[in-house]
């Protein structure tokens, strides 16, 4: 879905986490921004670093968001820490219920939209339950339908796609 | 001899967090996969993990069978294939027992199923399945005490093959990062 908005890099600067799938630009924002291929910014004082590219359409110039990022190694480090942290801890818990209560696992989902393309990428790479942490972050469910891990993966992997979190 | 040579790593973490294993014999019988859990492998199912839906909903529970975590439910999830409830887990010719286990709550964490040598099998959570005496693990806090023996005429269905394996290497792939052209 395409949406005209009249700043939209200031508005996603300043809300990082409502993001169309796609913005179509208007021709009177800040020229400076518009460049042939791609634009990326980071939100001050956060990790937040936002990524979209940019084709020019002739009312303006379409914008599909690439990936939205961790640019700061703290915060991925930290992610990371987590995630072995709760991955070792939690490995021979077989109730899901009792492994997302972990203090790790929540101190994740704590993060907010920033550890949503760290689960994902983490997901990806090393699958496990990171679903219950997607879904309390993001309020979606791709895997609603699924019963396998893998197949609930598959579908998290691909609504990464569509949101641009991931290629 | 186990169908899978034992792995020296999947073992110190079981016996890490389930201290009990330490001083008991038992056999490791396949490797780590997360795809199925206790209770789907006691009821001989390892394609999926039972366990009722949670925020996301991903695991297999069992249709009408309601979704609070309670005993009373998981032997109602058991009773959907065919276990009724029973006395003792002591070895009896034509039936096929399993074991559900309970924390201090009264809550499942943890099934077992009899073989037919009278031993038990169990899969450690996301970890290696073992095959155990019943003794071996009761109590341990990991583990939990016995909440209740179930049965059902054997010989079950064969086991399903295991899923697939569920662990990547490391570097399968990373988040590509767009860099800004040089002008």
């Amino acid at each position: 879905m395409k949406t005209l908005v009249k700043n939209p890099l200031e508005q996603l600067v300043d809300e990082p986490d409502r993001r169309s799938p796609c913005v179509a630009f208007q021709t009177d924002w800040d020229p400076g921004y518009r460049q042939p291929y791609w634009a990326r910014w980071s939100k001050p004082k956060t990790h937040y670093e936002t990524v979209v590219y940019l084709k020019p359409v002739p009312d303006g110039i379409l914008a599909a968001p690439a990936a939205f990022l961790v640019a700061d190694p703290p915060e991925r480090k930290r992610f990371e820490d987590l995630a072995s942290e709760w991955e070792a801890e939690t490995e021979f818990m077989s109730r899901q219920s009792q492994a997302v209560m972990h203090a790790a696992y929540q101190r994740i989902i704590g993060m907010g939209p920033v550890a949503v393309p760290l689960l994902l990428e983490r997901l990806r790479d090393n699958p496990d339950n990171w679903f219950w942490a997607l879904t309390a972050i993001t309020g979606e469910d791709p895997g609603k339908d699924s019963t396998t891990l893998m197949d609930a993966r598959e579908a998290w992997l691909e609504w990464g796609r569509e949101q641009g979190f991931i290629e | 001899m186990p169908p899978h040579p034992p792995d020296p790593d999947a073992i110190a973490a079981a016996e890490r967090f389930i201290p009990a294993l330490q001083e008991a014999e038992y056999e490791p019988q396949s490797p780590r996969n997360k795809g199925y859990n206790c209770f789907a492998w006691a009821a001989r199912d390892s394609a999926r993990c039972w366990d009722p839906p949670g925020l996301a909903d991903w695991t297999y529970w069992p249709d009408g069978v309601p979704t609070w975590e309670s005993l009373e439910n998981y032997r109602r999830a058991f009773a959907t294939v065919g276990f009724e409830d029973c006395d003792t887990g002591d070895l009896e010719k034509g039936f096929e027992k399993v074991a559900i286990f309970v924390d201090a709550e009264n809550v499942p964490i943890h099934a077992a199923r009899q073989l037919p040598n009278g031993r038990w099998t169990s899969k450690l959570g996301k970890g290696i399945d073992i095959e155990h005496d019943f003794e071996a693990l009761e109590g341990d806090p990991a583990i939990g005490n016995l909440g209740c023996f179930m049965q059902r005429p054997s010989p079950g269905p064969p086991p399903d093959p295991p899923g697939p394996l569920l662990v990547l290497p490391r570097d399968a792939g990373r988040l590509t990062i767009p860099r800004e052209k040089d002008s």
